[in-house]
């Protein structure tokens, strides 16, 4: 093994090296150049923009088109770069107008033909690209699209599939909540906490399938349309609720629990209670909380019981469930054969500060 | 063959094998963690942080920031941290039983009085002296708790007793937050449905020179000092081109302690922080993966390659040397209180791979260096070898190492290109040029002296010593 | 009468900016809660129209600074993304006189506007 080998090798990394930093060098120069250049593109098209957000159409009963230069149409077809400035400033305006300014913004969406360019990246195999093409198309709200993009709800690639869910929920509220009927990948918290918020933009109405989806196969089918039950109070259910107590999957038994928090009845505090030894702790920590709320006085002794627990938290939590019963409630707990010792003693007092505000 | 030449031969096949395969793991390490790195960026630019900061169904966060002796900026730092945008957080400082006025600040400068408030010993800890909340409605995220003096574990722990909701955020208290930091880092616990999330962490950056006003960052700007630079250069290569790999096999074993998100539940049946160790945040990511391994759960520790916080790194020699030091003998006790994964299967990839892995190339790393290094020295002066193929030894060793600083300096200019000037990119590149010869060894020689510190404390400790280590944790 | 914006996204601040110009006021422009409330303190305006979402400062704590520190009750619009219930309970907890969320209709918030120049201030 000769010095050589190695000499060889030093000579490679310094000619790697020197590359590299003429790389680094052209791509910043590049960058610094084509930055100068973009400010200017972004300012054409955020004037453009601004003058559809302003456009009076109210005139004629045909929409008149939005005057727009021929400089900036050919821009428009010859250049992808300034293609995507102008409809990232179209999108992102489109997410904060409403009312006559939006419909301005979409129809100089389509009538620069933007619209095709995004339908043609939907074929391609780069994901991302996908995604983000689903997402313009819902921004835009390009409703003519919506079977296209309900094609991807149940794509294998997670994102091309949240962005179509997001999309077609986002087309058509409520109904577009259908691929819960058909999608076999779980839905994640997040995609599921991004659903809600879609639908809190849309006015509140009866919509249909939450039987079914409670009984779904897939479970992260079952926690969003528990979710869905708590936020639209969708009391008709209650059984199907009920009947998830029972299921085998602790995260669906969770959020029914939480769930009967806003839609109870007057047995769902037995029912909670029966529930209550079979369960594991945190289950039994959420039980004790929605009893915090819906408690009443002939709960009391089931509860002091549950005081002689040996676990502080749920000591806590039992304590302040009973204080919020009222009087009565406080009382139990003062006259507790553990209320003089170490540790509910100090709990009664936290728990009376805080009753006390 | 003479015996000198079985040595001498014997010796450099042998480094030079660890070499070879240390700058292997090297490459594609940093390949991986490229790639996985583009997949986030593009994954990221569909995410709208801000549906997840009003939400009431985001995970409940309590951020725990452990304080000694920072009555300078206190104040700002938690109003930097109570302004932060999340719905259901609270805020804990925890007083660690401060020599100045911090405490008095904080309570003249939010009104607060004094709370009856339980602490559920969970994890057993030095004493709790008080709690307080304010009386303003504007501070009613903020909880500060005062205590006994015990060390930032012991603080931590505290914090993790009396915190109430389900993720832990351990912040230091002068580290700088980015806007959407918290939400970044509470979104991997959202978005995997099959394996549970037990723990995430981002990246750290340094804050030297950087404008900094009201506790926010207000400009980015490269350290002027040269030891900062090269801390900065250093990150750099172990973000971008370490990290993201490692998450991705799910074999991470470093969350950085200046910022970290943790489960709350897995961290009380862990036993909290270990105040026996000084490298804490490492020894409890440790903990609870191994927790999670012997009970066959499937688990996740989630890395984010975004900035999500900047400190101050230390600018003396004698400072950075006392903190490299310490990360020795962190790492030392870390890997010593579990050593039963080494290369056992019954722990996974955990301990096939993460541990052998920090063993080999971590821990032994500055080991092999140094003794490989007076090892020639010595070959050479006594005419053992050419002192031409020395110095041709060296000069590979260290054109790799600018190789690859480039390369992480290239990375960071394509991704997240904090540092817009080209003359800053060029100093970067003459500071990577520099590193090996004046900052590489002076790490080296701090993590020999970790090593000699630790084996020096363990001797003169003798017994005392051996009945602490037969208490360790288990559980 | 005078306006104070505090928009962090270019495109609504100039959009805003446009119409509140076009609708005859005077309008003062921001970037985000700092200078928001060192523009304020210099101008004082008649009216001030913020987001919640910007870098540096939330647009609740503007409103939480300028209720402490002025005497004169300078109206204060909420302008934002977030829209749910406890976010714009705090906002009118603190003091804000107005919310609205966005996506938001232009015309709508020039009429609103109006309103404050009538009720408003001295």
């Amino acid at each position: 093994m000769g010095p050589h080998y190695f000499n060889l090798a030093i000579l490679f990394f310094t000619g790697i090296i020197l590359l590299l930093i003429i790389f680094i060098l052209a791509i910043m120069y590049i960058r610094n150049r084509r930055g100068g250049k973009f400010q200017k593109w972004k300012l054409m098209a955020s004037l453009l923009v601004r003058k559809a957000i302003f456009f009076d159409n109210e005139q004629d009963e045909q929409r008149k088109a939005i005057p727009v230069t021929t400089r900036l149409q050919k821009l428009l077809s010859d250049n992808q770069h300034f293609r995507k400035i102008l409809t990232d400033e179209l999108t992102n305006a489109k997410k904060n107008v409403s009312g006559t300014s939006a419909d301005n913004l979409k129809q100089l969406y389509m009538q620069l033909n933007l619209h095709h360019f995004a339908i043609a990246k939907l074929k391609s195999y780069k994901w991302y690209v996908k995604a983000q093409a689903i997402q313009e198309l819902a921004v835009m709200d390009m409703k003519e699209h919506i079977a296209k993009i309900y094609r991807f709800t149940n794509n294998a690639n997670e994102l091309v599939r949240m962005e179509a869910q997001i999309a077609v929920v986002k087309l058509y509220g409520f109904e577009g909540l259908r691929f819960l009927d058909v999608v076999t990948y779980p839905i994640t918290e997040w995609q599921q906490i991004r659903l809600l918020h879609e639908l809190a933009q849309v006015p509140a109405e009866n919509f249909n399938g939450m039987e079914s989806w409670l009984r779904s196969q897939n479970k992260s089918v079952i926690t969003f349309a528990l979710k869905l039950a708590r936020t639209y109070h969708r009391f008709e259910i209650y059984s199907e609720i009920i009947a998830c107590l029972q299921d085998e999957d602790a995260g669906v038994r969770l959020q029914a629990i939480e769930t009967l928090g806003e839609l109870y009845d007057d047995d769902t505090s037995d029912i909670l209670i029966s529930r209550y030894l079979l369960e594991d702790l945190r289950q039994q920590i959420a039980i004790v909380k929605v009893l915090k709320n819906i408690a009443t006085e002939r709960d009391i002794p089931v509860l002091l019981d549950q005081l002689n627990s040996d676990n502080a938290e749920l000591k806590l939590m039992v304590a302040r469930a009973l204080a919020n019963i009222g009087t009565k409630g406080l009382e139990a707990l003062h006259h507790h054969r553990q209320a003089c010792e170490y540790p509910l003693d100090r709990i009664i007092t936290q728990i009376e500060s805080e009753v006390a505000v | 063959m003479s015996w000198q030449s079985v040595i001498t031969d014997f010796f450099t096949y042998a480094i030079l094998s660890y070499s070879v395969l240390l700058l292997l793991c090297y490459v594609f390490i940093g390949t991986y963690s490229i790639g996985e790195t583009n997949n986030y960026l593009h994954k990221n630019s569909f995410t709208d942080y801000r549906v997840l900061a009003g939400s009431t169904e985001a995970p409940t966060v309590s951020i725990l920031a452990p304080a000694y002796n920072e009555a300078a900026n206190i104040i700002e730092n938690v109003r930097s941290l109570l302004s932060i945008h999340y719905n259901n957080m609270e805020v804990i400082i925890i007083n660690d039983g401060s020599k100045d006025d911090s405490l008095d600040k904080l309570i003249a400068a939010y009104d607060l009085f004094k709370a009856d408030f339980f602490v559920n010993q969970q994890i057993a800890t030095k004493n709790v002296r008080g709690v307080y909340k304010s009386r303003n409605n504007v501070y009613r995220k903020l909880i500060v708790v005062d205590k006994d003096n015990g060390g930032k574990a012991d603080a931590l722990n505290v914090g993790v007793n009396i915190a109430r909701n389900d993720l832990i955020v351990c912040i230091d208290v002068d580290c700088i937050l980015e806007q959407d930091a918290l939400l970044k880092l509470a979104k991997p616990f959202l978005e995997s449905p099959h394996q549970r999330v037990i723990a995430t962490g981002g990246v750290i950056r340094i804050a030297n020179s950087c404008e900094i006003e009201g506790g926010r960052l207000i400009k980015v700007n490269l350290p002027k000092d040269f030891l900062p630079r090269v801390q900065t250069l250093e990150y750099i290569r172990a973000f971008l081109l370490g990290r993201m790999a490692w998450s991705r096999l799910n074999g991470l074993l470093l969350i950085s302690g200046a910022f970290g998100a943790f489960d709350k539940e897995i961290v009380i049946r862990c036993g909290g922080y270990d105040h026996n160790t000084v490298g804490e945040d490492m020894e409890l990511v440790v903990r609870m993966r191994r927790y999670m391994e012997e009970r066959n759960e499937p688990y996740k520790v989630a890395f984010i390659p975004d900035p999500l916080c900047w400190t101050e790194a230390p600018a003396s020699f004698k400072i950075l040397g006392r903190q490299r030091n310490r990360w020795t003998r962190g790492t030392i006790e870390t890997l010593k209180f579990h050593k039963v994964m080494f290369f056992n299967p019954k722990y996974g990839l955990l301990g096939m791979i993460s541990y052998p892995y920090w063993f080999f190339f971590e821990f032994m790393a500055p080991i092999v260096e140094f003794v490989g290094f007076t090892g020639f020295l010595i070959f050479s002066l006594f005419g053992l070898i050419n002192w031409s193929f020395f110095l041709t030894l060296l000069a590979f060793i260290f054109s790799f190492g600018f190789l690859y600083s480039v390369f992480a300096i290239l990375m960071e200019v394509l991704t997240y290109h904090q540092y817009k000037r080209q003359k800053d990119i060029m100093m970067l590149v003459l500071t990577a040029f520099l590193e090996p010869i004046i900052f590489h060894p002076f790490v080296v020689w701090a993590a020999i002296k970790g090593n000699i510190d630790l084996l020096r404390k363990k001797n003169s400790w003798g017994e005392m010593t051996r009945q602490g280590l037969s208490q360790k944790k288990t559980n | 009468m005078r306006i104070l914006i505090a928009e962090d996204d270019d495109l609504m601040r100039k959009t805003l900016e446009f119409r509140l110009k076009r609708d005859g006021h005077q309008v003062i422009v921001t970037h985000d809660g700092r200078e928001a409330l060192e523009k304020i303190a210099e101008h004082l305006p008649d009216l001030v129209i913020t987001d919640i979402m910007m870098p540096y400062s939330s647009g609740l704590e503007i409103i939480g600074a300028v209720r402490q520190n002025y005497t004169q009750k300078i109206p204060i619009i909420i302008l934002s993304g977030m829209g749910q219930e406890d976010v714009v309970l705090e906002a009118f907890t603190l003091g804000a006189d107005d919310y609205i969320t966005k996506p938001f209709s232009p015309n709508e918030l020039s009429v609103r506007v109006r309103r404050f120049a009538f009720t408003g201030a001295a």
